[in-house]
């Protein structure tokens, strides 16, 4: 006997099958938070030269060259290093840039202290997923995350990094 | 020709509705300096969105109330 077939039910399995494609992407784009590990910086194919964060707060700076709360958040960054590197600060930005050469541009008019890498492959993007661009991560010397900042360059963002950055470095072992 | 049962119809339905979902993408908040390219934005060229402005001031007695502020980054 044929089944009676309504337009209900297609619309039924119809929402399913996008509920669970949904569900999907929800689960495979979850971001990373604190207390999770931070990758491996060695295994990251990262264009330059990483800094040595053994025993030290790395403070990973996501930004572009095409994006201007990254560019307006620079000589934040730039401050925070020459605040707190000797008191056991590492920065290192990451560029996302897809051109090598607007990077260099950018860094050729705006020198920059600290260590810079492009991240060319987008590999340490992928595993760590910046839920806003600048995104500032902080690790603490056992490699987890301490805390992530991903909010808008104003007023008051200064004053959140610098708290960001002490709450930290307490986190550093205590000197011998 | 062999016609399709309800079932097999339904289940035809769900893949179709999966295989067009599946075309659709998250653009990623680090991928989106093509967005962010000036020549994104839609009030790129000052003069021809003055005269657009005037027009429509002219024409609706209204002025404002166009587009945002920033390119199409999405950045913070």
């Amino acid at each position: 006997m044929r089944r009676n077939f309504s337009m209900q039910k297609y619309v039924k399995r119809g929402g399913l099958a996008i509920a669970v494609l949904f569900a999907l992407t929800a689960f495979a784009a979850s971001e990373t938070k604190p207390g999770d590990k931070f990758p491996n910086l060695a295994k990251m194919e990262l264009e330059g030269t990483i800094p040595d964060t053994k025993g030290k707060v790395l403070m990973v700076d996501f930004w572009a060259s095409w994006c201007d709360p990254c560019k307006r958040a620079f000589p934040i960054v730039k401050e925070l290093h020459e605040k707190y590197a000797d008191k056991g600060l590492v920065i290192l930005a990451v560029s996302l840039d897809e051109n090598r050469k607007e990077m260099q541009r950018f860094l050729a008019d705006h020198p920059v202290p600290f260590a810079v890498v492009r991240d060319a492959r987008e590999t340490l993007a992928r595993a760590v997923r910046p839920p806003g661009m600048p995104t500032t991560i902080f690790v603490r010397p056992d490699g987890t995350i301490h805390s992530i900042v991903s909010e808008a360059v104003d007023s008051g963002f200064k004053e959140k990094l610098t708290k960001m950055v002490e709450d930290a470095l307490k986190t550093l072992p205590p000197k011998q | 020709m062999k016609r399709f049962t309800p079932k097999g119809r339904s289940w035809l339905l769900g893949l179709g509705f999966v295989a067009l979902f599946s075309g659709c993408t998250h653009v990623q908040p680090w991928q989106r300096g093509t967005l962010a390219d000036r020549t994104m934005r839609a009030d790129r060229d000052p003069l021809g969105t003055a005269a657009s402005e005037h027009i429509w001031f002219s024409r609706e007695a209204v002025t404002g109330g166009r587009g945002v502020g920033g390119g199409g980054c999405g950045c913070n």
